[in-house]
């Protein structure tokens, strides 16, 4: 047999071409594109969530008497800038009806 | 195919276009999917090969080297996916000649022309079946052969001269 008569023969296995435009088969790799997109990215999360989960345990232990020393010195600022800072949201959310008034911010 | 456009294609789908890789899969889907079919036995399992060898180069696309074209990036990887599931073809494969010893032969003489076809690739080893398969059924070079098999040049030769007279004698047709 030629190899163009075996090529011929080969060709004419029609079953073995599939069509030249199939969406199904796009989309049914695109499907599985967007599974491994999910499980990469979960995988990935799922790793970083570990390791900072490590870390804090080494760490926590060293820093929290530190943490809870620095917090007692700092409630005072921490409750004055809140104060302010609620005010502060509040005069702004206030602005419209102020104006009313006259009051022009 | 257009090279070029392929080319930007290739670009954007390595920046993250989905479009653009889905657009490389639906021009390229016929001659992956007719290089598998002619590797495994159930065309089924064949488009579930195909579909898993184009997410991997979704996944690699970094690794496609200029100058060489999707499709032969995408064959190469599933010629290695059928390598690694040879157990599972080969097990297939004696399912499928059971069943073709036990099915009454009486279909029509495509059907009968194409399961001898099919029965006689099957009888190649699968290196020879896919140079074959690349170089005699499909349109493909020796050299893109050779980058699809990862073999040396001359190996592909080899391989399709000796698939070529293995499939003659087992075809009966006179050379």
């Amino acid at each position: 047999m030629s190899e163009d008569a075996l090529k011929a023969l080969l060709q004419a296995d029609a079953p073995a071409f599939p069509p030249v435009r199939d969406i199904g088969f796009v989309i049914a790799v695109m499907e599985k594109v967007e599974r491994r997109r999910l499980f990469e990215n979960l995988a990935w999360w799922v790793c970083a969530g570990c390791a900072v989960i490590v870390v804090m345990a080494l760490v926590m232990p060293f820093l929290t008497p530190a943490l809870i020393s620095l917090g007692d010195a700092l409630v005072p600022a921490v409750v004055i800038l809140s104060v302010i800072g609620m005010v502060a949201v509040g005069v702004w959310y206030l602005r419209p009806a102020l104006r009313d008034f006259g009051i022009r911010i | 195919m257009d090279l070029p456009s392929h080319a930007a294609l290739i670009r954007r789908a390595r920046s993250g276009s989905d479009e653009a890789f889905s657009r490389l899969v639906s021009d390229c889907q016929q001659a992956v999917r007719a290089f598998v079919r002619r590797l495994a036995v159930s065309a089924d399992d064949a488009d579930d090969l195909a579909q898993e060898a184009f997410v991997t180069a979704w996944s690699k696309i970094d690794r496609l080297h200029d100058g060489i074209s999707f499709r032969t990036f995408v064959c190469g990887i599933a010629y290695r996916k059928a390598l690694n599931d040879r157990r599972r073809f080969n097990r297939q494969a004696t399912r499928d000649t059971q069943w073709h010893d036990l099915t009454p032969q009486q279909a029509s003489s495509t059907v009968e022309s194409r399961l001898s076809v099919q029965a006689a690739l099957s009888q190649l080893p699968l290196d020879q079946r896919a140079a074959v398969s690349l170089c005699v059924a499909g349109d493909y070079s020796h050299a893109e052969a050779a980058d699809i098999l990862g073999l040396p040049l001359g190996t592909v030769k080899s391989h399709i001269q000796k698939g070529r007279e293995k499939l003659s004698a087992l075809l009966g047709v006179p050379s």
